[in-house]
């Protein structure tokens, strides 16, 4: 069946009305790959017409293909009648023997590949120069799971997949909103991966909304593997070493952020939906926090952003107050620290970046290591290491509790992980350069930066510089629900409040 | 690309400062000798002190009692020098030890009573002017030398130094001494009347082993010893200075002696001055207090006998006021601030008066009024044993 002649494909090459024409453009841009099926078959009156199939192997579900395409054809006695054999049959054929739910029809070659590659299959029928694209997809994919790196104790457990329908369908049974709009788009060359933006229309600000079209439509890659990529190319500050982006693997609190006024985009192949715009005090607020009583919400709130300072500070104030300060340090704590500095042969700022980068290192190894050793190399085993360092003689007692320390506090506000790292490492290298003057320095820089990002127009530090006193009320304390009846400012400028607010009157009258 | 200039710019900025700067002021800790506390007393040779420089050694502090007790375990060590005052003794010090010494942890200065007649302040002068040492260490003179004091090894500190800075602070406490920082004694002898007063240490045994009590105070003039007070004296001090919190007055009455402990008291010093140049100290001391001992025939749930003990308290802390102030009045120290109250209300009559200071104190008369309040007797209201005498 193969014709002679080497066609090139362009995007505006079209089906003829010849199959074996159809058959050999399709192969010729599918090359010589096994997973693509061709099957041919005849059905109709007297097996009056010849017909086949293209789909691929893997990602198309075979029963459908079986029984709800082939079965029909083959079997259905309407196309008995040979008065059938008219003009508009194949208009029949889709409307009245494809017992599938979604049917499209094509011209375009790419076109048909591409929907081939998103697990449609291509009937392709003689004489008819348009081929039915059916969506039969099926293929492997992971079952709903609680995400790994967001658990909670109170709340659902459920969380995005890689599968797109799926995500967006988990949305949907959170906001029955028939507002909720999904704008789809394809980007990359290669990857062809699907993009979508998610939106309440009426609520999110159309600004936003036309800005994030714009800016994913200028997006001319050849790969999107991850919503990652995504969010590189379209963010405000790409140097910036903190993301204006946030990510989420939840969909409750997906839907959070979107009743919020952000928009969501959804990427194919990837749990993780990005929400935009972010605010820094996002960081610091987890979805338990809604689900809880207000007073423990607003103490976890505040050891949250203790825990963050105390991450990034904790070794660079070690090495100030030992080397430059010594003052500031009351004078049993110094005979300690004196204590435990006799002997080792490092200076103080070389003993803490030894540290932070031991424990930077066993970080990354537990993240890859086989299952059975990776619990023997975490935390546990770094202190043992630790105290074996202690033992030798390396370093001081008061620099593995620092370390320690640490490591534990930067877990409890996760997203801000890989800024943290960062920012710890500048500001002990400041630290040892001039001492307490230099963390203010970095601190004072890094409150410059932060006054100045933008994300999507909205300032970052909002609700804190600028003061929106409303929005005070989920920043450090999380107030109750009820009073919480603005969303936050910035967003969503149609429609700003959540809900009524009750004018209390005098007792007495009502 | 405008913005990565900028930050090319910074970046480089900022490496250019840091390969100017270097680590400037930097020191680690291990290469500081940390001193907790300083005495100084007379050396022979004219003009010479011999200052004592107490260390620290901090491996030893956290370390337990070995089972054979070692002079090398000791969290501590003293060193002497011979020198002609304080900035050159400490330099001294530098040159002869393998690490400078670090004074801002000092806890105390010693200083012995044979110095303190001669004169202090021309040693403490280096201690005021240097950044690094602290102006709340608690200056304090000792009975003999300096050197022996501060070598005592105490039973539950494992520093002498930090034990008299805790002996110290306690006696305060308990009204046995008074309380004096530098920065307390260098205001005093700001004023052109004040009389310093510092509290005194000594050795002393307490059954098998010697420990450093507070006993008393010293009154300076200017900067001199001239003479002491005793315990007695000193709480009177205390009571005018409002620095009462807590302590004990005994009192004794016909139906039998009790103690009345004070919980709280409040004291307001005024100065009056009359047309003739007749000036009058106005003390009004108010507060509470509980019984918390007592023997006799008393039942203090009847208010009659709560009243006559308050009476006879209050008849305590008057008399007792009155006699340390005579007392100071004979040896014509101001340790009060009277001067200085004066001046606050009347400075006129103080610039007439401020030259000859020590007999113009002599002539100051004293109104007291005490009101102490009972709160209560404490568990008990009549003794369990009523003792008739």
């Amino acid at each position: 069946m193969r014709a002679s002649g080497n066609k090139s494909i362009t995007k505006q090459t079209k089906l003829s009305g010849d199959i074996e024409e159809n058959t050999n453009l399709i192969q010729e841009l599918f090359g010589s790959s096994i997973d693509v099926i061709f099957r041919e078959f005849t059905f109709g009156f007297a097996n009056k017409f010849r017909a086949v199939i293209v789909y691929i192997e893997g990602l198309t579900d075979r029963a459908s293909i079986n029984s709800d395409i082939m079965k029909p054809l083959m079997y259905d006695s309407n196309l008995q009648d040979p008065s059938l054999y008219t003009t508009d049959c194949y208009a029949k054929i889709k409307t009245a023997m494809l017992s599938v739910a979604n049917v499209e029809e094509l011209t375009s070659v790419r076109k048909l590949a591409d929907h081939c590659l998103c697990g449609y299959a291509a009937l392709l029928i003689d004489g008819f120069n348009q081929a039915f694209m059916i969506n039969c997809q099926g293929w492997d994919k992971r079952a709903i799971e609680t995400p790994p790196t967001e658990s909670v104790i109170r709340g659902p457990r459920e969380g995005f997949t890689e599968n797109f329908i799926t995500n967006i369908s988990l949305l949907r049974r959170k906001i029955k909103d028939p507002a909720l709009t999904v704008e789809a788009m394809k980007i990359g060359e290669k990857t062809g991966t699907t993009v979508a933006l998610v939106y309440i229309k009426g609520l999110t600000n159309v600004e936003l909304i036309k800005d994030l079209r714009k800016r994913l439509k200028k997006i001319k890659t050849d790969s999107i593997l991850e919503s990652g990529y995504i969010e590189q190319f379209i963010e405000d500050s790409p140097f910036s070493l903190f993301s204006t982006i946030a990510n989420t693997e939840k969909p409750d609190i997906a839907a959070a952020k979107i009743l919020e006024g952000r928009a969501a985009i959804i990427v194919d192949g990837t749990p993780f939906v990005l929400t935009a715009p972010m605010l820094f005090i996002e960081s610091f607020q987890s979805a338990e926090d809604y689900y809880v009583r207000p007073a423990f919400a607003t103490l976890l709130r505040i050891i949250r952003i203790i825990s963050f300072f105390i991450s990034v500070l904790s070794p660079a104030i070690y090495v100030a107050l030992s080397s430059f300060h010594q003052e500031l340090i009351p004078t049993a704590l110094l005979f300690t620290v004196a204590a435990s500095r006799e002997g080792v042969p490092f200076p103080s700022f070389i003993e803490a970046a030894i540290m932070v980068l031991t424990f930077e290192i066993l970080r990354e190894a537990g993240v890859r290591l086989p299952r059975a050793i990776g619990q023997a190399v975490s935390i546990v085993g770094a202190l043992v290491i630790g105290q074996a360092a202690v033992s030798a003689g390396l370093v001081g007692a008061p620099m593995i509790i620092v370390v320690a320390i640490t490591a534990v506090a930067g877990f409890v506000v996760p997203n801000q992980n890989d800024s943290g790292a960062v920012l710890r490492i500048i500001l002990l290298i400041l630290s040892a350069i001039i001492g307490l003057f230099g963390i203010m320095i970095g601190l004072l820089g890094t409150l410059i930066h932060l006054s100045s990002l933008k994300s999507f127009h909205v300032p970052y530090l909002s609700p804190l510089a600028p003061l929106r006193p409303q929005g005070l009320k989920d920043s450090i304390i999380r107030a109750p629900l009820k009073s919480m009846f603005m969303r936050p400012a910035g967003m969503a400028n149609r429609d700003p409040y959540r809900h009524k607010v009750n004018v209390t009157k005098s007792s007495g009258s009502k | 690309m405008k913005k990565l200039t900028t930050l090319y710019k910074i970046i480089a900025i900022l490496i250019l400062i840091t390969l100017l700067t270097g680590c400037w002021d930097k020191r680690e800790v291990d290469t500081l000798s940390i001193a907790v506390g300083f005495g100084l007393d007379i050396a022979d040779g004219d003009d010479q002190i011999e200052m004592t420089a107490q260390m620290v050694k901090p491996s030893n502090i956290s370390m337990p009692e070995k089972s054979s007790p070692q002079e090398t375990c000791e969290a501590f060590w003293n060193a002497s020098t011979v020198g002609e005052d304080t900035d050159k003794t400490i330099r001294l010090f530098n040159n002869k030890m393998s690490r400078d010494l670090y004074i801002a942890d000092s806890q105390v200065i010693v200083i012995g009573q044979d110095l303190a007649t001669r004169g202090i302040y021309q040693y403490l002068d280096y201690f005021l002017r240097d950044h690094e040492s602290r102006l709340d260490v608690f200056l304090t003179v000792c009975e003999g030398k300096a050197k022996d004091i501060m070598s005592i090894k105490p039973q539950t500190e494992s520093i002498p130094a930090m034990n008299i800075y805790d002996v110290l602070e306690n006696g305060h406490l308990d009204m046995t001494s008074v309380s004096t920082r530098l920065i307390d004694f260098a205001s005093a002898l700001l004023s052109e009347t004040t009389a310093p007063a510092l509290p005194v240490i000594k050795v002393q045994s307490l059954g098998t082993q010697n420990a450093v009590v507070c006993d008393g105070t010293a009154v300076f003039q200017k900067d001199k010893l001239i003479g002491f007070l005793s315990e007695e004296d000193t709480k009177a001090y205390m009571w005018i200075k409002n620095q009462v919190s807590s302590g004990v007055v005994y009192v004794q009455m016909p139906a039998g002696k009790a103690d009345y402990e004070i919980v709280n008291s409040k004291t307001k010093v005024g100065i009056h001055c009359d047309k003739s140049g007749k000036i009058t100290v106005k003390v009004n001391i108010t507060g509470n207090g509980i019984l918390s001992s007592q023997i006799g025939t008393e039942d203090f749930s009847q208010p009659p006998a709560v009243i006559k003990i308050e009476k006879a308290v209050n008849e305590n802390i008057k008399n007792s006021i009155l006699e340390s102030v005579q007392k100071t009045q004979q040896m014509h120290a101001d340790i009060f601030g009277f001067g200085d109250l004066l001046n606050q209300k009347f400075p006129n009559v103080y610039d007439k008066l401020k030259s000859d200071w020590s007999s113009a104190y002599q002539k100051i008369t004293l109104d007291i009024s005490v009101n102490m309040k009972t709160r209560g007797s404490g568990r008990m209201m009549k003794p369990a044993l009523t003792k008739k005498e």
